[in-house]
C-alpha cells in the first residue's frame, strides 16, 4: 500500500491541498499522511526567550489544524495519519522522506524558489513524485 | 447645578476642588469613548466635538473652573506660569513616552533615513515656512509667528493609523508616519523652547547660527540625558522581576527624565522620548513578558487620558465666538501648513528615495494629507502664556479641528481612491468572522438556556444542530477562515488561565511565587499570538503550502 504525504501549513491554500490528499487517497486506496512543520521563521525575527513558547503555541495550532483535516478525511471514508515536524520546512521534509517510504508528496502552489528547488530535491535524490496543487480552479473540493 | 465650595472665596483652588474637577474629566472622557462606540467617528475626532460642545454649553455657572487647576486666563499671573508648566510636564511627557516604548527600533533602524529627513530637517522647514507666511500674511511679528511654526509642526497621525489597520493598507506606511511622528514631537518641542525664549528676549535678535548651535545643545543634551536615565533605569529593570514595581519605575523614568533634562536647560522631550525608546527596546530576558504587559497597559491608559485631558481642557478654554471670528486668519493658518507639508513630505521623500528603497508616490500622497495635528500642538499651545497667547491658541485649535474634520474624515476615500487598501478582502473576511462568532456566541446561549432548564433537550439539540450546520457552511465556504478561529480560541483560552490563575492568587489557593513564575509562562505564551498577528499573513519563506 503507497503513502501520500500531504503538506499542510496553516495558510488560505492548505485546504485545497487536504482535500486534493484525500481524494487521492481515496481513490488509490493508499495511507494518507498529513505532515505539519513548526518553522519559527514564520513569526520574523524573535528574542531567544519567546521562542520555547512561540514553538509550542505554533505546535499547538498545528495539532489543532490536523486533527481538523483527519476529521475531514475521515468523513470521506479515508483514515488519515498525522505527525508534526520543526525546523525549517524543506529540510524537515526531506529527513521525514528519508526515514519513511513516501509514494506521493503534495505540497501547495510553488509560491517560491526555495519550495521548487526543495521538491526538485525530492525528486531527483530521493526518488519521491511531488506534486503541487494549484492555488485555484483544481476541481477536487471534496469536503 | 454643581459648584465648588469655595471657589469664590480662595483663588487658590482646595485639594477637593482640584478632585472634583479631575473627576470630571474623567467621567467626560469616558462618556466620549462610550458614544464613540456608536458613531463612525475618528476618537480623536469625538474630542474635538465634545470640546467644542462644552465650548459652547453655558457650563460657566454648571461647572466653574478653579483658576490655576486647569484655567488659563490671559494675564500674566502666577497661576498661568503654573498651569502652562503643568501641561508641559504632566500631559506631554506620557504621550511621547507611551508612543517610544512601543516604537520597535528594529523597525524604526530599517526606515531610519526617510523618518529622520521628515522630522528634524522637515520640522525645520515647517516652522520655518508656516511662520514666515503667517508673519506675513497676518502681519503677526515673526518671532511669535515662529512659535507657532515650531508649535504645529508636530504631527499627530493616530486618526489616520486607526483607518490604516481598518483598510488593511502596507505597514510600512503606518511606519513611516509612526515614526515620523514619534521624532517630530521631540524635534518639534525643543523647537517652541527656542523660540518661545527668542520671542520674550525679542530686544536682541538671535542670529540662525545661534539659533542652530542652541537646537543642537538643547536636542543633544536631552538625549544624552535620556540616554543616561534610561540606561540607569534599564539595569535596575533587568535585575528586578515585578512588574508593579517596574511600572512604577517607567512612571518616575518618564517624569524623572523631564524634570532632570529640564533643570539641565535642556530638551526634557527628547530626554523623555530617548529613555522610552530604550526602554522598550529591552529583551525578554531584561523585561518579562508579563512585565511588557502591564507596562503597555499602564501607559495605553495614561496616555489615553492624557490625549482625552489636552483636547477637552482646550475644549473648555476655547471661545467659540472668538474663533469664528478669527475664520479667515485660521483659513491663512490651514493653507500655509498645507504647502509646507507638500513641500516637505514630496521633497524629502523625493531625497530619501535616491536610495535603494524608494517610497511610493501614492504612500507620498497619503503622508501628505494625513499629516493631522493634534495633542501635541495643542498642549503647547494651553502652554502659552502672556500677550496674543489666545491668538496663538485660537488659530492652534482652528487647524487641528481643520486636519482633523476635514483632512481625518476624508483620509479614507483617499487611501481607497489610490488602490491602497485590502478593504474588499478585509472587509468581506471580517463579515464571515463577525457570522463565525456570533453562531458561537448564539450556540454558548442556547447551551445555557438548556443547563437552567429553560429549553428542552428535543429543541436544545434541533437548534445547536441547525447552529452546528450554519457553522460548518460557513467555513467550508471560507476555509482560511478556520485559522483565525483557531487562533482567536486559543487567546481566549489563555485569557481564561490568566483568570483563573488570578483568581487562585486571591483566594490564597497559590502563592505569589507560584503565581508569577505560572504567570511568566502564560504571558509569554499570549505575546506569541500578538507576534502571530503582526506576521502571520505575510508569505514566509518556505511556506509550502500557503
Amino acid at each position: 500500500m503507497g503513502v501520500i504525504v500531504c503538506a499542510t501549513g496553516n495558510g488560505v491554500q492548505s485546504r485545497r491541498v487536504q482535500n486534493a490528499a484525500v481524494e487521492l487517497a481515496r481513490v488509490d486506496q493508499k495511507r494518507l499522511v498529513f505532515v505539519h512543520v513548526v518553522d519559527l521563521r514564520q513569526m520574523g525575527e524573535m528574542e531567544e526567550a519567546l521562542r520555547p513558547a512561540a514553538r509550542a503555541e505554533l505546535a499547538w495550532l498545528g495539532e489543532a489544524s490536523l486533527r481538523l483535516a483527519r476529521d475531514r478525511a475521515r468523513r470521506q471514508g479515508v483514515t488519515a495519519e498525522s505527525v508534526i515536524l520543526h525546523g525549517n520546512v524543506c529540510q524537515a521534509l526531506e529527513g521525514y522522506l528519508r526515514d519513511h517510504p513516501v509514494d506521493l508528496v503534495l505540497l501547495g502552489a510553488a509560491s517560491n524558489d526555495e519550495i521548487t528547488r526543495c521538491a526538485r530535491r525530492m525528486e531527483q535524490e530521493l526518488g519521491v513524485a511531488v506534486q503541487f496543487v494549484a492555488a485555484q480552479g483544481h476541481g477536487l473540493d471534496a469536503d | 447645578m454643581l459648584h465648588f465650595p469655595g471657589a469664590q472665596a480662595s483663588p487658590e483652588p482646595t485639594l477637593i476642588q482640584q478632585e472634583i474637577v479631575f473627576v470630571l474629566l474623567l467621567l467626560l472622557i469616558s462618556a466620549v469613548a462610550i458614544v464613540v462606540r456608536r458613531v463612525r467617528l475618528p476618537y480623536t475626532v469625538a474630542l474635538v466635538l465634545a470640546g467644542l460642545a462644552l465650548a459652547v454649553l453655558p457650563t460657566e455657572g454648571l461647572v466653574k473652573l478653579p483658576e490655576g487647576v486647569i484655567a488659563l486666563p490671559h494675564g500674566n499671573g502666577a497661576s498661568d506660569e503654573i498651569t502652562s508648566q503643568l501641561i508641559l510636564a504632566l500631559l506631554v511627557p506620557p504621550l511621547v513616552f507611551e508612543a517610544a516604548l512601543r516604537m520597535n527600533l528594529r523597525t524604526l533602524r530599517k526606515e531610519w533615513l526617510p523618518i529622520f529627513l521628515l522630522a528634524v530637517p522637515g520640522v525645520l522647514i515647517t516652522a520655518l515656512l508656516v511662520g514666515a507666511a503667517v508673519s506675513f500674511a497676518l502681519q503677526i511679528p515673526i518671532a511669535l509667528a515662529m512659535v507657532f511654526g515650531a508649535l504645529i509642526s508636530a504631527t499627530d497621525p493616530v486618526a489616520v493609523i486607526a483607518f490604516f489597520r481598518t483598510l488593511g493598507v502596507d505597514k510600512r506606511l503606518s511606519i513611516l508616519m509612526e515614526g515620523e511622528s514619534l521624532i517630530n514631537d521631540g524635534v518639534a518641542v525643543v523647537l517652541f523652547t527656542l523660540t518661545v525664549a527668542a520671542a520674550g528676549s525679542a530686544a536682541v535678535q538671535p542670529r540662525l547660527l545661534d539659533g542652530l548651535f542652541e537646537f543642537v545643545r538643547v536636542a543633544g543634551g536631552g538625549i544624552l540625558v535620556g540616554l543616561a536615565t534610561g540606561f540607569i533605569a534599564a539595569q535596575i529593570v533587568s535585575r528586578l522581576d515585578d512588574r508593579l514595581v517596574e511600572t512604577t519605575l517607567s512612571m518616575a523614568l518618564a517624569f524623572g527624565s523631564f524634570v532632570a533634562a529640564q533643570s539641565l536647560g535642556v530638551s526634557g522631550i527628547l530626554a523623555v522620548l530617548t529613555a522610552g525608546l530604550v526602554i522598550g527596546s529591552l529583551d525578554l530576558q531584561k523585561l518579562s513578558p508579563t512585565t511588557r504587559i502591564t507596562l503597555y497597559n499602564f501607559w495605553d491608559l495614561l496616555a489615553f487620558v492624557a490625549n482625552s485631558a489636552v483636547f477637552l481642557i482646550l475644549g473648555l478654554q476655547i471661545d467659540v465666538t472668538a474663533l469664528l471670528g478669527h475664520v479667515g486668519t485660521v483659513v491663512v493658518a490651514v493653507l500655509a501648513i498645507l504647502a509646507s507639508r507638500a513641500i516637505v513630505v514630496y521633497g524629502m521623500a523625493w531625497l530619501s528615495s535616491r536610495g535603494r528603497d524608494p517610497i511610493p508616490m501614492r504612500y507620498r500622497h497619503v503622508m501628505f494629507w494625513g499629516g493631522l495635528r493634534g495633542a501635541v500642538s495643542l498642549a503647547l499651545a494651553l502652554s502659552l502664556t502672556g500677550p496674543r497667547s489666545g491668538d496663538l491658541q485660537l488659530m492652534t485649535f482652528g487647524v487641528v479641528l481643520f486636519t482633523l474634520l476635514v483632512q481625518g474624515l476624508t483620509i479614507e476615500p483617499l487611501i481607497k481612491r489610490l488602490g491602497l487598501s485590502n478593504l474588499t478582502h478585509t472587509a468581506q473576511q471580517q463579515h464571515q468572522l463577525a457570522r463565525l462568532l456570533m453562531l458561537r456566541a448564539s450556540r454558548r446561549e442556547l447551551d445555557t438556556l438548556h443547563h437552567e432548564g429553560l429549553l428542552a433537550q428535543p429543541a436544545w439539540r434541533a437548534i445547536s444542530d441547525m447552529a452546528e450546520e450554519d457553522m460548518q457552511a460557513v467555513l467550508h465556504q471560507h476555509p482560511e477562515l478556520e485559522r483565525r478561529i483557531l487562533v482567536e480560541t486559543r487567546q481566549e483560552l489563555l485569557r481564561a488561565k490568566r483568570n483563573a490563575l488570578a483568581e487562585a492568587l486571591h483566594r490564597g489557593v497559590i502563592g505569589e511565587e507560584v503565581y508569577q513564575q505560572e504567570l511568566g509562562q502564560l504571558d509569554r505564551q499570549i505575546l506569541v499570538w500578538e507576534r502571530f498577528d503582526e506576521y502571520a499573513d505575510r508569505p514566509q519563506p518556505g511556506d509550502a503550502s500557503t
